[in-house]
Parts: structure tokens; sequence; C-alpha cells
């Protein structure tokens, strides 16, 4: 039985976006596991593991983002078939190998291009991670996105997440890199989903925290002998040089977004409302005439 | 007899049109009758172009400064000569600038503590729009504002001194065209000379795309750290281990790219909605007028 779990943070995207897509695709022996916050994200996916570890003949459990929808009427046939490798622990629907910290699209990237539906600022439909590369076609992988994550039964027995994680961010990407280390594979699969998640999926104020979740996934898979090596100091001169443009680069764009939303306000203010609020006047007293 | 003394002009044009609206009219309205301009059609790097305004202005008789300025810098200040000579007054300044800073760890000059900065960001794109930096308008200025010595100028616009012009060199073996601009003041600054900032005021007509290339800028830098930062310890400087600092800034660095790919995405996304809305109201306005079923019998 292929089991369904979800750490349920926005319990109104869950039932507006997850839980139809869990209903759709569940197999009618399929249980549902949900958990609001247990005092961190690493620790409710953790009391979701050990639920599922008690499940008699499990053979996967997906967890789900709340956000995300899955909209693959073949997805219990393909986790079946991911599976039948017993060497595959974890899969989901794209990921990335030989990348920096968390950001998994800096390295190779691989599996599904998944639409993302945003219903903010007017709405509208976009590739989601499209500040990464178009990803090549599914397949082995360092570590995938955790919006759609799908655990084999030996995962779900060995695995933990890292409840020491100081943010969600990176939690996914921490367990892959467990798998790994215990010889195990992470692949992607052509899982057909839907991201709900907002335009911008990451705000302003949350830099700091993913500065921070970045750079204690790096720690782990750093070497920490001296740390004031010529290596190290060559590596920190490129990284500080390639930050600051980086930061160039947000300032522009930022200023780029200020002058597009100018020149909607001047576009605006010229309007001729008052003629216009004059003319639909007007007809509308026409229509009535006629 | 007086003798006749001059400040020159030298820009490096690699669109006439470019500079013909921009440099041109700054230069007309800045410089004083009998004044030498050099306009350099530029193939090569900038450094090497603005060498061979150095070359150029060597042979002058009687120069009293060098204007070096981009093509797309605007010079607006009418007594533009005259705060000049005032800035050159004392014998130890060697370059002039209408915007510097303190505390430059690097050739992102604009992360340290900006003391002046006397221009305007003219941009075109999107109808077009004025950005005034902190010392455009002095009354709106904030209390740490100042002109005076500072560790590094702009180069959209430098004015160099007669000492300058016969002892420093663009180093061409930096890049193409990041990094000049704090190169020649640490190469002023390493002789004992100074670097200050004028009221100096100009428009800098730039596209809001500043940096095209973000690895060469970032390779530029690197090369201007490694070269400075025995010199001048303050170049390269930075808190903790070599590791820390790699960790911190890769991650601030891919923090950096990923939010401003979210922002662009907002500023389409707005566009897009804008554009769907009109096409609607569009379609609306040219379609027949609908008319009650009982009228249409």
């Amino acid at each position: 039985m292929i089991a369904f779990a979800s750490a349920v943070a926005d319990p109104a995207a869950y039932r507006r976006f997850a839980g139809p897509g869990v209903e759709r695709t569940a197999e009618s022996d399929s249980p549902v596991i949900t958990f609001m916050d247990a005092g961190g994200p690493g620790r409710t996916l953790n009391l979701i593991l050990q639920e599922a570890a008690r499940l008699p003949g499990l053979e996967a459990l997906v967890l789900i983002d709340d956000h995300t929808e899955i909209v693959d009427r073949t997805f219990c046939t393909k986790v079946r078939e991911l599976f039948a490798d017993p060497q595959v622990a974890i899969s989901g629907c794209i990921g990335g190998s030989d990348f920096r910290g968390i950001a998994w699209w800096t390295g190779t990237v691989r599996g599904a291009s998944i639409i993302q539906i945003h219903h903010d600022s007017a709405g509208g439909e976009l590739t989601a991670f499209d500040w990464g590369p178009a990803p090549d076609p599914a397949g082995a992988v360092d570590a995938i996105a955790d919006l759609l994550m799908v655990l084999s039964p030996w995962a779900v027995t060995n695995l933990r997440f890292d409840e020491s994680l100081p943010s969600r961010l990176g939690l996914g990407i921490d367990l892959c890199l467990q798998a790994r280390a215990a010889g195990r594979t992470v692949r992607t699969a052509p899982f057909e989903v839907v991201s709900h998640r907002p335009l911008e999926p990451l705000q302003p104020e949350q830099q700091e925290e993913w500065v921070l979740a970045h750079r204690a996934a790096a720690e782990r898979s750093e070497d920490a002998a001296d740390p004031d090596s010529e290596a190290w100091k060559e590596r920190a001169r490129r990284a500080e040089a390639r930050r600051e443009a980086a930061r160039l680069h947000y300032y522009f764009t930022d200023l780029h977004y200020d002058a597009q939303r100018l020149r909607l306000l001047r576009r605006v203010k010229a309007l001729p409302l008052g003629h216009l609020h004059n003319l639909a006047r007007r007809t509308r007293d026409t229509l009535r005439d006629l | 007899m007086v003798p006749f003394l001059m400040i020159a002009f030298a820009s490096a044009i690699t669109q006439p049109d470019v500079f013909d609206t921009c440099a041109a009219p700054g230069i007309r309205r800045a410089s004083e009758p009998g004044a030498e301009v050099l306009e350099i059609a530029s193939r090569g790097t900038l450094f090497s172009a603005y060498n061979q305004a150095l070359d150029w202005a060597r042979g002058l008789d009687d120069l009293e400064a060098l204007v070096l300025l981009h093509q797309d810098t605007e010079i607006v200040e009418e007594d533009f000569c005259a705060k000049v000579r005032a800035a050159l007054a004392d014998p130890d300044v060697a370059i002039v600038g209408c915007v510097g800073a303190v505390g430059v760890r690097s050739i992102a000059w604009w992360e340290s503590s900006i003391v002046t900065a006397s221009f305007v960001h003219r941009y075109h794109e999107f109808g077009g729009g004025d950005l005034p930096s902190m010392t455009w308008d002095w009354a709106f200025a904030p209390g740490y504002a100042r002109l005076g010595e500072v560790e590094t100028v702009d180069g959209f616009l430098l004015v160099l001194s007669p000492w300058a012009l016969a002892n420093l060199r663009f180093d061409e073996s930096l890049g193409q065209i990041h990094g000049y601009d704090l190169d020649l003041c640490l190469q002023a600054r390493a002789a004992g000379r100074k670097v200050v900032t004028a009221d100096l005021r100009a428009i800098h007509h730039r596209s809001l795309e500043l940096i095209r290339d973000l690895d060469e800028w970032a390779q530029a830098s690197v090369r201007v750290t490694r070269k400075w930062e025995e010199r001048f310890p303050q170049i390269g400087a930075g808190m903790g281990t070599w590791r820390d600092r790699a960790l911190r800034a890769e991650a601030d660095a891919d923090a950096a790219m990923l939010f401003a790919h979210l922002r662009r995405r907002r500023g389409d996304a707005h566009a897009g909605a804008v554009r769907r809305r009109a096409a609607r109201v569009g379609r609306r306005l040219a379609s027949p007028r609908r008319r009650p079923a009982a009228e249409q019998e």
C-alpha cells in the first residue's frame, strides 16, 4: 500500500491544493496521515515517519507539501515501478547534483518541468524553479526539491529528518544526503504535479533564514580541517566577489521592478477617468432609452 | 605674461549617439573656451582607451587637469572648472570625483560608507525616470554627507591632476571595464596622494541593467583585491576564517541571485496581469453591444 502524508503548516492550502490531489490519487487502501506543526517542521515530519513505519505492507510514503497538487493519473504505478529497484530510497519530481548548500538548482538539474500556478498578483501560470536551468530527463540526483518526496519503506524505517537544522529549508536535502551516505540512491521521476506556491515562494524577509539554512548544509558537507588554508582563501575571495556581483544584480533588478511599477502608476494617473466616467454614464442612459 | 591654463576633457566612445546626446552637451556646458576635447573611438578596453587619453594629455602644454568621463555622463555644473580648480588647489590631491566612499574593501565601493554622491541616475526604460543620489541636492543630504578626502571615487567622472597624469596608468591587466577607478585611487594613495570628492554634479544616463557579465565583474574584483590586499590591509578584509567567509559569501550570493529572480518574476507577472486586463477591456469595448433579450426578439 502507498501512504500519503503531509505536515500541514497551512490548513487552507492543504484543503485547497494538496488534499484534492491526494483524494484523486490515493488508492482505496491508502492511508492519509496529516499532522499539524508539532514544534518544528523536522519534528512533525518525523512524527509522520514514525506513524508510517508502523503501517503493515507499506510500499511507499508520499510526503506532500501543502501547496502541491498531484495531477498524475498514473502516479501510483510510477511509484511502484520506481521502487522495484530496492536501492532507490527517495524520489521526487525534480532535483539536482553537485550543488552548493541547499541551492540544488545551481548544479545539474534532473526531473520534470513543473507548472506553478500562483494565486496572488492577479494570478498566473509559470514554470516552477525557473531560476535554475531547464531540467535534464529524470534520473539519479544528489537531492530533490521537497515539494513532493516519495520514500521507500527502507527510508521510512532508517532515515529521520534532522530536527537540529535551523529551518524547514534544507530538511529534505539533508534527508537525501543521509540516504546517499547509507549507499542508497535518490532519483527523480516524471511525476506530474502542480505547485500552487505564491509568485515569490520566498519573501525578501526570509533571505537571512535561507542563508542560514544554506550555510548549515554547506558546513556539513565541507572539509573543516585548516579553515585558513590557501585553498579556502582563494575560494573566499571568489565567493565574496561573486556575492558583491550578485547583490548588485539584485539591486538593479529591484530598480527595474520599481521602474516598471512607476510607469504603470503614471499611465493610470494619465487615464482620462473623468471622460470614461462620462462616457459610461452616457452609454448607460442611451441603453436605458433604447 | 600669464600662461594659458586649461582643463581638458576626454571620453572613450563605443556608441557615438550616446556620446552626442549625453557627454557632449555636458562638455560644452562645462568647458572653457579653447579647452581641448579628445573623443576616443574605443575598440579595446576602457583601460586602454583611458591610457590613450593620458598619453594625449601629457602632450598638452599647461594642462591643469584632465576630466575623464563616460560617454553616458552629462556634466550639469555650470561652474565645473571653478570647482575643479578649488579641489585641486591642494597640491596633494591627485584625483577628484563626484561620488566617493570610505571603508572600501573591494571594487564594490557602494558596499562601504558613501559620503558624496552628487549625481542622478537617469534611466530610459519604462518611460524613463530619475534616481537622484544622496548629495544631488544638498538641502536633502544626510548628516554624514560631506565633500573632501575619500578612499575611492566612482569612475564615471574622474578629474586627474597634472601629477596623476604624469605618474598613474590604468592597469590593463585587471580586465575590460570594471575596477579601474578603485585601482587608480589606490595607486594615488599608495604614492601618498589624496583622492577627494567635489560637488561636480552630473547625470549618469544609464540602463537599469547595470552589469551584463557578472562573472567578468567578479573576476575583476578578485584581481584588484589580490593586487592591493598586502599594501592596503583593508582591501579584502573580513571577519572569521577563510572557510567561514567562503561559506557565508556563497550562501549570500546564491540568496541574492534567487531573490533577484523572484523580484523580476513579480515584475513580469504584474506587467502580464495588466496586459491581460487591458486586452479584456479592449475586447469588451470592441464587442457588439448587448441588448436585453426581449428587445432582440
